[in-house]
């Protein structure tokens, strides 16, 4: 091992013992208070695969492929806890007309897209969900995002939002794409955008959530109006048919995030407040040959000729880190506002720095943050679904008190 | 003076629900002058008195007679009529922006930016609101003429927030990208409007 590369991972190793103590503190703070000792449990073993998945990026130096197994992972724990959460509650998945009168929908992040400006201007929530008082509504979600938007940006869309994990996760099933959607890439990108128009705008009008209403694909995989009506039943058929196309089957054709690139209106969001991050993804033009390897494994369509050239990835970037590996100069790497990126290959690792100076370098810096958030938001889901593995394997059901 | 004090104390509510309406035309006008813009959202405000004198005049000259304000199957066809009209609109316009298709072309050529946003503000002000309704219930015992009056004050109140808007900053390095998401967006609201608020009434 050269003393370059041995330089680099003493910080690193330091940095995932710190990161555990953080996570286990986590999982204590957000599991314990108030509920049953399992809960714990399942919290500290969740904070324990966090712990591990740091470590990994850490010492190997780059985010991916660790990331993405924490990514999938969550958001394949998040959708059985959710929905056998719901089959416990109401008996079935979907949401009837008095529930949604009452108010009672967990507030989901995707909602705030519609919900900011009215809630703001006229005090009126247009999601039927709690103000308050339980963590999915809408004012901890606010802040919670809030709080992530200071610092993580759109980092969200790769690091804590479950329904983009899934996608993620399917992205990265196959060995290639079979169809190349990258040079559409600038001109698909503004759809987002547009839909982000549009159901903010037709939001405001109505004062009704439409995108959840009619564009949602992961009402499939949580909850969705009771289909009563021709109205309910064609909404449903627009569900199932934007979740097969474009979180299962363009992914798996395309390799790329397609739903997360041309249609979450809570993406093009986070792509337009990005600015307020500190965090960001850089490429070094000194060291970058223009091989063009980065844009063709970009799951976001934010990598180009020009955007190489500016040295930064267009907007849409998740800042998953999915290039950094594919880059054999390692020219792209995390960075803080216009710094220079942190090189991301192991053995090229700022060595020449001081220990602290390595450990808080953003390419530790950010992946412990957005971890961190990541952990917070599905450490509770992540606990449950394995406390339910253990019901299941022991009683063989896997809800809890059998369902109504 | 109440008339004026009710469309006050509603314009945050106002500048939400007519939103859809002018934002998505003055995002096409991002690159253009202050002038252009001031006299686009002049003529949505001008559309948008037109409306309320209208219904103004309609309520106190049907209302000081009858029931004292709009009976509810009448305030429903207004809103639906003012969702077909404004999402007609919206979709003409937005389909303009589109190249390749002969119909794109073709009202591309007949597009009129200032008689659309004329035709959107009358839409605008059929969107039947809480503060509209508040106001027709008063606008009931007036009369013809009195209620257009008020109703025309109470427009004033309402439109205070939105004077401001052509002010905002021009934007020349992103005006052709906020063009295209505009005309995108305009082509959605467009169809929701129309096809799901107006012709089906499923709001």
């Amino acid at each position: 091992m050269d003393t370059t590369t041995d330089g680099a991972r003493r910080p690193a190793f330091a940095a995932a013992i710190v990161a555990a103590g953080a996570f286990a503190f986590e999982a204590w703070f957000f599991n314990a208070a108030g509920r049953r000792g399992e809960a714990l449990a399942g919290g500290l073993i969740w904070a324990a695969f966090c712990s591990a998945i740091f470590a990994w990026i850490a010492i190997g130096g780059r985010p991916d492929p660790a990331r993405r197994v924490f990514f999938f992972t969550a958001a394949l724990a998040f959708i059985p806890s959710f929905i056998a959460h719901l089959v416990e509650t109401r008996g079935h998945m979907a949401v009837t007309s008095a529930e949604i009168a009452s108010g009672q929908v967990p507030f989901c992040h995707i909602a705030i897209t519609t919900s900011l400006i009215p809630a703001a201007l006229l005090r009126t929530l247009d999601f039927p969900a709690q103000l308050s008082g339980i963590r999915a509504a809408f004012y901890p979600m606010l802040a919670y995002w809030l709080l992530s938007l200071l610092t993580i940006g759109r980092g969200w869309c790769s690091w804590v939002c479950f329904y983009g994990g899934l996608e993620d996760g399917i992205s990265s099933l196959p060995r290639r794409a079979r169809v190349d959607i990258g040079p559409s890439g600038p001109v698909l990108r503004r759809w987002n955008k547009a839909i982000l128009a549009f159901v903010a705008l037709a939001g405001m009008g109505t004062l009704v959530p439409v995108y959840c209403d009619w564009l949602c694909p992961f009402k499939l995989v949580t909850e969705y109006a009771e289909p009563t009506s021709l109205r309910s039943f064609l909404a449903l058929i627009a569900f199932v048919g934007l979740f097969l196309s474009l979180v299962v089957v363009l992914p798996l054709l395309t390799k790329k995030r397609t739903q997360c690139s041309l249609l979450c209106p809570f993406g093009a969001m986070q792509s337009l407040l990005d600015r307020i991050s500190p965090f960001r993804v850089a490429i070094d033009t000194g060291l970058c040959v223009s091989c063009g390897a980065c844009d063709r494994v970009c799951p976001m369509l934010a990598l180009n000729p020009e955007a190489r050239s500016k040295g930064r990835p267009e907007s849409s970037c998740v800042k998953c880190g999915t290039c950094f590996g594919s880059c054999s100069k390692g020219a792209i790497g995390y960075a803080i506002r216009r710094q220079s990126p942190t090189p991301s290959l192991p053995g090229r690792t700022k060595a020449g720095g001081s220990f602290f100076e390595t450990l808080l370098s953003p390419a530790l810096l950010f992946p412990f943050t957005a971890l961190s958030f990541g952990m917070i938001i599905s450490s509770g889901f992540s606990a449950e679904t394995m406390t339910r593995l253990v019901r299941l394997v022991a009683t063989g059901s896997f809800l809890i008190g059998g369902g109504r | 003076m109440e008339p004026f004090l009710l469309g006050l104390s509603s314009a945050a509510s106002c500048l939400v629900s007519c939103a859809p309406f002018f934002a998505p035309a003055l995002a096409l006008e991002s690159g253009s002058g202050r002038a252009r813009r001031s006299a686009l959202l002049g003529l949505f405000l001008a559309g948008r008195l037109a409306s309320y004198a209208c219904v103004g005049a309609l309520v106190g000259a049907i209302g000081a007679a009858a029931a004292g304000f709009l009976p509810p199957e009448t305030d429903r066809l207004l809103l639906r009529a003012g969702w077909a009209l404004g999402g007609l609109l919206l979709l003409l316009g937005g389909l303009a922006g589109f190249e390749g298709h002969a119909l794109c072309k073709h009202l591309a050529a007949r597009e009129h930016p200032g008689a659309s946003a004329l035709g959107l503000g009358i839409a605008a002000g059929l969107n039947v609101c809480p503060p509209f309704l508040a106001a027709s219930g008063r606008a009931a015992a007036l009369g013809l003429a009195g209620g257009a009056a008020y109703f025309a004050l109470f427009f004033v109140g309402t439109s205070i927030w939105m004077l401001p808007i052509p002010l905002l900053p021009r934007l020349r390095a992103k005006a052709s990208e906020l063009r295209s998401v505009a005309r995108i967006a305009m082509v959605l609201l467009g169809i929701y409007f129309l096809v799901i608020l107006g012709l089906l009434g499923w709001s």
